[in-house]
């Protein structure tokens, strides 16, 4: 039985309150899947945001983009199909100490 | 020599100074060089030329002076003046013996009633014993060198529950509330491992703002998210009425934004770190509850701000977030806080109310 804390005193869960936890607790497990998935399309489509301006410029100037930049757009939108487990999700939001991620298809070059 | 008939208890009797004859009717009196002034005439026993004088007729007393009814010549003699005692000289009274009923301090326009007087070193003090006179309390006047002359004067109305006594300037003392705003009302604290904190029946209808921090609730798990509800009489409000907006950016920039209008919960700050020097979630909210407001309008309200450290690494992330609970006017008085898919291991959370006035 899980304990709680309940105006000050710690006592053991009533059974309601341990089915609620309970369920609570397995819930996570299953939608943290979804959970990842949709934090990994935030990042996303934040990178592809920031390097927006380059396609634009690009096709205002009439230049054109190097074969990398826009294989790692492509990268990037092609995420949700390219990793569909939750060992890769966690991969995919690994940080290191300092709080950057550290998968390759975040980096550009 | 034995005393016949009843002893005075009492008295201060001192044979003064010789007196000189002289060509006047008018004599200084003194003890010990020192000018004494009896009670009246009849508390003096005079001797001329070796008759004892009647009180009052053959001599009168105006303060120190000793005036006989017609003046005197070199030739006569003042044998003696004996002082009987005066009312007040009795002398000091043995320890514990001056009782209660024996005590009549009466305080005057210009005086105080009683008196504690310094020794010259150690300022006055008044104590106050326990029932078995082993420990007490002590009323201490302010240092000689303050210089410090003033009178409190108590309130006239009974004192009611978590009152202070406040001056008006001109020491005239009153119950009052304390200078702030904020009122404890609950805390829950500790370091252990618990599944969940309840607050049950904090928000009452004595206050519509409450202010509660968050001192740190540090999940179990790396990552965790912080979620809570809202409840009434400790039971919680599960309802897809929570409507909120956490938003939050990270030490690389990254803003993101949380949000639902129809949530079974609050979700406060997702992917909290479990570290004793940095993890955990800390910040204070401000929280509108309206118990006792009829009118139709939603019943709690939060907007907070606080910090946490991103279990996925050292990101630093600042949040801040607000919502409210969306059932109509559903009575809430309580909250309950958790981590979503492990323990808290640990808390410490408190609600203070705000006075209206």
């Amino acid at each position: 039985m899980s304990l709680v804390s309940h105006n000050g005193e710690i006592r053991e869960a009533t059974a309601e309150e341990q089915v609620e936890i309970d369920a609570r607790q397995s819930k996570a497990v299953s939608d943290k899947p979804t959970e990842q998935l949709a934090e990994i399309r935030k990042i996303r489509n934040q990178k592809l945001l920031e390097t927006d301006w380059k396609v634009t410029s690009a096709k205002e100037k009439g230049t054109t983009l190097s074969t990398s930049f826009k294989n790692w757009r492509q990268g990037l939108r092609d995420i949700p199909s390219t990793y569909t487990t939750e060992s890769e999700y966690d991969e995919l939001l690994a940080r290191d100490d300092d709080g950057n991620l550290t998968h390759s298809v975040w980096s550009e070059s | 020599m034995a005393f016949i008939g009843k002893e005075p208890l009492t008295g201060a009797y001192n044979m003064l100074d010789n007196l000189t004859a002289s060509a006047t009717a008018s004599y200084s009196l003194t003890l010990d060089s020192t000018a004494f002034v009896p009670e009246s005439a009849n508390h003096l026993l005079v001797s001329l030329n070796g008759s004892i004088q009647k009180a009052g007729s053959s001599y009168t007393v105006s303060g120190s002076t000793l005036t006989f009814s017609s003046a005197l010549t070199s030739s006569d003699s003042i044998d003696f003046v004996l002082a009987l005692g005066n009312v007040l000289d009795i002398g000091t009274p043995s320890d514990a013996t001056v009782t209660n009923a024996k005590t009549n301090f009466v305080s005057t326009s210009s005086a105080a009633g009683l008196q504690i007087k310094g020794d010259g070193t150690t300022d006055g003090t008044l104590q106050l014993n326990c029932s078995q006179n082993s420990h007490g309390i002590k009323l201490k006047s302010p240092a000689h060198s303050t210089s410090s002359s003033y009178t409190l004067t108590f309130p006239g109305t009974d004192p009611s529950a978590d009152k202070f006594l406040k001056t008006d300037g001109s020491g005239n003392l009153s119950f009052a509330d304390a200078g702030g705003k904020l009122v404890y009302l609950t805390r829950q604290a500790a370091t252990s491992s618990v599944s969940a904190l309840y607050f049950d029946n904090v928000f009452t209808s004595t206050y519509n703002h409450y202010v509660c921090v968050l001192n740190i609730v540090r999940p179990v798990s790396d990552g965790d998210s912080f979620r809570g509800r809202v409840n009434y009489n400790g039971s919680a409000k599960s309802s897809a009425k929570y409507r909120y907006i956490s938003d939050y950016t990270d030490t690389g920039g990254t803003r993101n934004m949380n949000g639902s209008d129809s949530d079974t919960e609050f979700k406060f700050a997702d992917s909290v770190k479990n570290d004793a020097f940095q993890g955990g979630y800390a910040g204070v909210w401000n929280i509108f509850t309206d118990i006792g407001d009829t009118s139709d309008r939603c019943s709690f309200r939060y907007m907070g701000s606080g910090s946490f450290n991103n279990g996925s690494g050292n990101a630093h992330i600042s949040i801040t977030g607000g919502g409210y609970f969306d059932n109509g006017h559903d009575e809430i008085n309580g909250m309950d806080f958790y981590y979503n898919s492990g323990n808290i291991a640990q808390y410490d959370i408190t609600f203070y109310g705000v006075l209206k006035s």
